[in-house]
């Protein structure tokens, strides 16, 4: 059996936490879920991740934080970047950092599913 | 005279003498009486022939020259004015008491014979020769010229002179001067005036204008003209103002201006003035000021126009600027209250869009997973309630209805708030020390939202000390009774304080001191408190930090004056 690629999903809020891992498993890959950047790098996770589905706007470390903090640690996790907030201006800043993509809430599966598969590249093993 | 007579008989010469004699009417008068002898060849007197000429009127016509001459003399010795004469070639001949006082010279003497040219001014000095030799061409002349005294004084003097042919048959000026130094210089201050006034009234950038006592205009300076583009002409007289008005300031202008040439008041008045540099009427302020005698009776009208049409049109664009600005805050309130709605109700969508999404995908697999579907499908009906509980309670917030309010505890309220926050409290390193009454009486409020309020003051006084690293971050919550049948809750940071100038600013939506924030926390708790008939205040600590505290009463509804105020 082939190893199926691990999204992590850190967002303080819970219905996606919730609803996140069950679509990602449904594409195929293995999901697990943080509530915070904090958790996130306390878990044993973090070098297991292939891709990371980062909440942008979170109470304490914030996903840009926890991004700068892995390019320190030099962990070189694909992200991907959700936000609830419109503000279309922090996209180019994010991808400039080094982010594959900034999704706005509420995206869409296919969208989801094309910005994991650019970030996993030819290693993906999506299909389900 | 018998003498003479005597010597003329002893010594045999002849005589000439004059004497009064006797006539037969016992006057006396003046003759000649010449003698001479008659001798014979030996030498010897034979007899004396006496000739005797009456010449009592050629006497007397001397005499009467003798006494006139001496009154000339007197009167040119004591005129004020200068009187000399003066050769051909500049000499000065005779000159009177005056002249070498105006000269400067001690004495008459010391004058004369001095060259008079000598006095004259160098500027001057040729233009007195060619007077000088014109008058001893048998001119006469009038001259204004200055001198130099001899003691270096400057003076200005105008003579008028005529040729005197004197016994030897020469010609020479006999000249009256007068120091008009004083006259000119009067004349010269007199110009100055009058240039400085003209210059002043020329060259002010305003309109200047008189009129007589029933309104006749009888001055208007240049600029008034240049205004206009009228001549004087055209603008003097009663009436001729309103050539240059505005038909539609017409009736108005008049009916104040009779009236203040009634009244003596003064006029004042905004009318549109033809500006003829761009053939357009001009909004004009003009003013005018009656000149009274010491009766109170109106000599003189004194005006001035002053064109304000640019400031005007200032103050009308920063009327409209500020319109739009007031317009641009309040699209702008919108704009943020919309983004943040919008970040409220994305996340319960992003949740049903994921979910429904799954679903989808977990009916179509093969076989389908019925029972996930099931539980996706739940999650969405969860969400969808989500979102529209962010709608009803933004409603709530912003539509003015009536609070939902329920009688609770202010105490109980703060403690929730407090836990809620304490992770992230803690995370930002802040102690916090609650000092709660234990006396509070009961409030009628709105739970939910007093806790908002509770929650923006507290984040906002963590975020204040965030850069606090020299001490504790020590943050102090507060209740107590207030009066007024009143409660009061009280935050207090060391944080980086509160400016004088932007304690009332930080009350406006969109104002914030932070990097991250839209700056509309405070602008709505202060609208909370207010719907509550409240307060909510902020100040600068004595020492570090800053202080907001809301006051609010038990009841709002038994205390709606408050609320009014």
């Amino acid at each position: 059996m082939v190893q199926r690629s691990l999204v992590s999903v850190v967002d303080d809020d819970e219905s996606v936490r919730e609803s996140l891992p069950d679509l990602l498993r449904q594409f195929g890959f293995a999901a697990q879920a943080f509530s915070s950047a904090e958790a996130f790098l306390a878990s044993e996770f973090v070098s297991q991740t292939n891709c990371l589905i980062l909440d942008i706007a979170m109470v304490g470390m914030s996903g840009p934080d926890l991004q700068q903090e892995l390019t320190r640690r030099q962990q070189a996790i694909p992200i991907v970047f959700i936000t609830a907030h419109g503000d279309t201006t922090v996209r180019p800043r994010l991808l400039a950092l080094g982010a594959t993509e900034c999704l706005f809430k509420p995206f869409s599966d296919d969208a989801l599913l094309e910005a994991l598969t650019q970030a996993l590249g030819t290693r993906s093993t999506c299909e389900p | 005279m018998l003498q003479i007579f005597t010597q003329g008989i002893a010594s045999g010469e002849p005589y000439d003498f004059e004497a009064r004699l006797r006539r037969f009417d016992g006057a006396y008068r003046w003759f000649q009486v010449r003698g001479l002898p008659l001798r014979d060849v030996g030498g010897a007197i034979l007899r004396w022939y006496t000739l005797l000429t009456d010449i009592d009127e050629r006497r007397r016509a001397e005499d009467a020259l003798r006494h006139s001459e001496a009154s000339l003399r007197a009167i040119v010795e004591t005129t004020p004015e200068c009187v000399h004469v003066i050769a051909r070639d500049g000499t000065l001949l005779s000159v009177n008491a005056a002249g070498a006082e105006m000269a400067g010279a001690p004495s008459v003497d010391l004058m004369l014979g001095r060259n008079f040219y000598d006095f004259v001014t160098p500027e001057d000095r040729e233009r007195y020769r060619a007077f000088n030799e014109s008058i001893c061409a048998g001119q006469k002349g009038f001259l204004e010229f200055d001198i130099v005294r001899m003691d270096g004084a400057r003076r200005h003097l105008e003579t008028r002179a005529a040729p005197l042919r004197t016994d030897d048959g020469t010609v020479v000026q006999l000249g009256i001067a007068r120091d008009i130094t004083a006259r000119k210089q009067a004349e010269a201050r007199l110009r100055e005036s009058e240039r400085r006034l003209r210059e002043l009234t020329e060259t002010i950038p305003v309109m200047l204008w008189s009129a007589t006592p029933d309104g006749a205009i009888d001055y208007c300076n240049g600029r008034f003209l240049e205004y206009t583009g009228l001549d004087a002409e055209q603008l003097m007289g009663r009436g001729a103002f309103t050539k240059v008005l505005h038909p539609d300031d017409l009736d108005r202008t008049v009916q104040a201006w009779l009236s203040c040439i009634r009244t003596g008041a003064a006029f004042q008045a905004e009318v549109r003035k033809f500006h003829a540099a761009d053939t357009a009427y001009r909004w004009c302020m003009v003013n005018a000021r009656p000149l009274l005698d010491e009766h109170g009776r109106i000599l003189k009208w004194y005006g001035t126009v002053v064109d304000m049409h640019d400031w005007r049109q200032a103050q009308e664009e920063l009327r409209h600027t500020q319109e739009k600005l007031a317009y641009m805050m309040r699209v702008t309130t919108m704009g943020e209250l919309t983004a943040s709605i919008a970040h409220e109700v994305n996340q319960p969508l992003s949740g049903i869009m994921t979910n429904a999404g799954t679903c989808l995908r977990m009916l179509a697999a093969d076989p389908p997973d019925v029972a996930g579907a099931s539980e996706t499908v739940r999650r969405t009906i969860r969400d969808a309630h989500r979102a529209s509980e962010v709608i009803v309670r933004l409603r709530a917030l912003f539509s003015g209805k009536e609070l939902t309010t329920e009688s609770m505890d202010l105490n109980e309220a703060t403690l929730e708030v407090i836990a809620l926050s304490m992770d992230e409290l803690q995370r930002h390193r802040v102690m916090l020390r609650p000092e709660l009454a234990g006396d509070l009486p009961l409030v009628t409020a709105n739970r939910v939202q007093l806790q908002q309020v509770i929650l923006n003051l507290l984040r906002n006084a963590a975020d204040a000390m965030a850069g606090v690293d020299d001490g504790p971050r020590q943050l102090l919550i507060r209740t107590e009774r207030d009066e007024g049948d009143r409660v009061r809750l009280t935050v207090q940071d060391v944080g980086v304080g509160l400016e004088p100038h932007v304690v009332d600013k930080v009350f406006q939506a969109f104002y914030t001191t932070k990097s991250s924030g839209m700056g509309i926390g405070l602008s709505v708790s202060r609208s909370i408190i207010e719907k509550h008939g409240g307060r909510l205040w902020g100040e600068p600590n004595d020492g570090p930090g800053a202080t907001f505290a809301f006051s609010i009463p038990r009841d709002p509804a038994r205390t709606t004056d408050a609320v009014a105020v």
